[in-house]
């Protein structure tokens, strides 16, 4: 069987799995703890502060299980996971708008939380089986423009209702496929079941095979968990900050006019593309340079921007760039972790990686801007911070580079060409 | 890298941060959007430009330069140095307006009061060489043409130049091209993206523009250099072995030259082509570091 069956099943899994995080979690939530509840910010950021350290702890947790058991036939008990997670996250989309308590909203948190935390790991382990390694790039360009394409294109509202409305049913509908593919006995699925034990799928990218069939990671995996930690990290500190002055806001991501946001959307999908071609040409550390250099290029172009009277209509090259930057870590962040992992070792390392770096990161910058805000550290000076966080970052990357060059190379061929 | 190229690079970029001092030479105002009041007795160096606001000169203030309208609106009650120059906008030139060289409107709104003085002549229309497509003039085809040969003709110089001191490492960035176009392309794509906006960004600060312009040349060096590795390869399929490396440089980036000049003339899908094939050179040239390393995918690398 050719790659493109298992190729569209995942992308179709994890792009629908990614708008959902990106628009409902990340925003709708956001909208019904301010607007509906009227909570304070302090609030909603010990909120989310729960929702990010639960999800990462219920993650961890699941992982290292899913680990422990060293099941290598999991496709289908995978799937199961995914089929109850969708399930939850359906009777939450459906029941959120109703919710008017804090209390009720401790628990909606808590309970996305704990679907997020089973369902990411069990989403992300099924790369092994799913992707083969040569079109992993491929993979997470087309996730990251399915996903950021209609959340920045088309949804012009970020409020609950808007969200719970237009997803209840594409997840009920979700669900029934995933229903048939988790218990129904079909030949498609065994086949698929059993391809991470070919040397195309199951050892990543950064997996070598030494004589004897050992496998051995070549990738510092802290080191990547630090790199990754400083993308969600600066990204998040500069993000939140932005989404907090209307003028930047209003007049990009959520301008009334369609044309700006489309205009974002497809420089989200064509850095993606880019991202994709580009993740398997560039040594990953030379991605995390441009990564790094384009935010602190973006943070210094919003804060050059802050400096004038911020009325009217701003220029799109710095929404345009940050779009960039936000799409080519993502599609390092969907495929760096399965290249960094054996089926054995998949849902341990991609559980650790999103929720060391990617939840830990988010939590600790939201926190940190709103603590900053709070602590009246004007915009100008917020953005200047951030921008010289992402230079930091961009100087020690560059710095790896530096001294891990010379360090090279002969291929095992058979996995470059995707023989099995 | 060799001491002598270490050495040039030094003093290139010693010249360029030479040039940045705030002498005047690049003094200038450009206003994107906001209110402005320029009070009387304030001097604005240089050339005033204004995109978006609005501006008022008082009395009793001075432009030195000219001044440019691209939209927003503009009052002057003060004094201009040079031309004032609207192709959008309104421009309003109050009764104590005094300009010191010729009034030229191609567009937007004017509002002139009969008492202002305009030193200069008053232009107005097709006339005042102020109008937005007097910026960037419509060529003939046969102009076209010409300007598609010429520029065809320098490239397969320099392309010449390159394959006599260069050989080996325009062979690198053709095989660059031609094994990973699609790497070339993505990487060209996103070097020409931050590469453009970064040049925005040191031209914004006025006293970084030799850097910018210095960026820019760079930029355009790179796309002719790989350019010039496709043409190589080229000369290499129509001469064969039978002219010297040089020539065959020549000779071939010549007529991919103008072919790539000449598709560029297309109505519609002309600049798209020329966009691609400047990001997919550049790519090519950055992907091995114009020409310094032989490039291998990360991808059939191991360490």
């Amino acid at each position: 069987m050719g790659p493109i069956p298992g190729m569209l099943l995942f992308i179709a899994l994890m792009a629908a799995g990614y708008y959902y995080n990106l628009t409902f979690v990340q925003f709708g939530l956001l909208d019904l703890g301010k607007r509906l509840i009227g909570l304070r910010e302090a609030e909603i950021a010990r909120c989310m502060a729960l929702l990010a350290g639960l999800t990462a702890g219920i993650a961890v947790g699941v992982g290292l299980g899913m680990s422990r058991r060293n099941s290598r036939c999991l496709l289908r008990t995978r799937l199961k996971l995914i089929f109850c997670a969708v399930v939850a996250q359906a009777v939450l989309t459906r029941l959120a708008p109703a919710v008017r308590s804090e209390t009720g909203y401790l628990g909606l948190v808590a309970a996305t939380a704990l679907v997020l935390g089973v369902g990411v790991p069990a989403t992300f382990g099924l790369t092994v089986d799913l992707v083969p390694v040569r079109l992993r790039g491929l993979a997470g360009a087309l996730i990251t423009g399915l996903a950021y394409f209609p959340a920045v294109a088309v949804s012009p509202d970020w409020n609950i209702d808007q969200f719970s409305a237009g997803m209840l049913w594409p997840m009920l509908l979700g669900a029934v496929a995933l229903a048939g593919l988790a218990f129904l006995p079909l030949r498609f699925v065994d086949r698929l079941a059993g391809q991470h034990s070919r040397p195309d799928y199951g050892p990543g990218r950064f997996i070598q095979v030494e004589p004897g069939g050992r496998l051995r990671l070549r990738r510092g995996l802290p080191t990547l968990l630090v790199l990754m930690f400083g993308v969600f990290f600066v990204d998040s500190l500069g993000f939140v900050r932005l989404a907090d002055t209307p003028f930047f806001f209003e007049t990009a991501w959520q301008s009334p006019e369609p044309g700006p946001r489309i205009v974002i959307g497809l420089a989200h999908v064509i850095a993606a593309l880019v991202a994709g071609v580009l993740y398997s040409a560039l040594d990953e550390k030379e991605l995390f340079l441009w990564i790094f250099g384009i935010f602190a290029l973006v943070h210094l172009m919003s804060a050059l921007t802050a400096r004038l009277p911020l009325t009217g209509t701003s220029p799109l090259g710095m929404p345009v760039l940050y779009a960039v930057a936000v799409s080519l870590y993502t599609v390092v962040n969907f495929a760096l972790w399965a290249d960094l992992s054996t089926p054995e070792t998949i849902d341990r390392n991609a559980a650790l990686g999103v929720a060391l770096s990617a939840w830990t990161a988010t939590f600790l910058s939201t926190a940190l801007a709103l603590q900053m805000r709070l602590s009246g550290v004007d915009l100008e000076t917020h953005l200047r911070l951030v921008d010289s966080v992402a230079l930091l970052f961009f100087l020690l990357v560059g710095l790896l580079i530096f001294f891990s060059s010379g360090r090279v190379v002969r291929p095992d061929p058979r996995v470059m060409k995707g023989e099995p | 890298m060799n001491r002598a190229r270490l050495s040039g690079l030094f003093v290139l970029a010693a010249l360029a941060l030479g040039a940045c001092q705030p002498t005047g030479a690049y003094s200038g105002t450009l206003v994107l959007e906001g209110r402005h009041n320029y009070d009387s007795g304030r001097t604005l160096e240089g050339a005033f430009i204004m995109l978006d606001g609005r501006v008022r000169l008082e009395r009793g203030a001075r432009v030195t330069g000219p001044v440019f309208l691209l939209g927003g609106e503009l009052e002057v009650a003060g004094r201009v140095d040079g031309d004032v120059s609207a192709i959008g906008g309104v421009l309003i030139v109050g009764p104590t307006a005094d300009l010191g060289g010729n009034l030229r409107v191609g567009g937007g709104e004017l509002d002139l009061s009969p008492r202002a003085e305009v030193a200069g002549q008053t232009l107005t229309g097709a006339a005042s060489g102020a109008r937005p497509e007097d910026l960037f003039p419509r060529r003939s085809l046969r102009e076209g043409i010409v300007r598609a040969v010429i520029s065809a003709l320098l490239l397969a110089k320099y392309a010449s130049l390159a394959a006599r001191f260069f050989p080996r490492s325009l062979d690198r960035v053709a095989r660059a091209a031609r094994s990973e176009p699609l790497a070339a392309a993505a990487m060209g794509l996103l070097a020409g993206v931050v590469g453009l906006t970064l040049w925005v960004v040191l031209a914004f600060t006025l006293i970084l523009i030799p850097v910018a312009l210095i960026g820019l040349l760079i930029g355009f060096l790179a796309i002719g250099y790989g350019w010039t590795a496709l043409g190589t390869v080229l000369g290499r399929t129509l001469a064969g072995r039978a002219r010297s490396v040089p020539q065959r440089a020549f000779w071939g980036t010549l007529v991919f030259g103008l072919v790539l000049n000449l598709l560029a003339l297309l109505p519609y899908v002309g600049g798209l082509i020329a966009l691609t094939a400047a990001a997919y050179s550049l790519g090519a040239v950055m992907l091995t570091r114009f020409g310094l390393r032989e490039f291998v995918p990360a991808g059939s690398r191991l360490i």
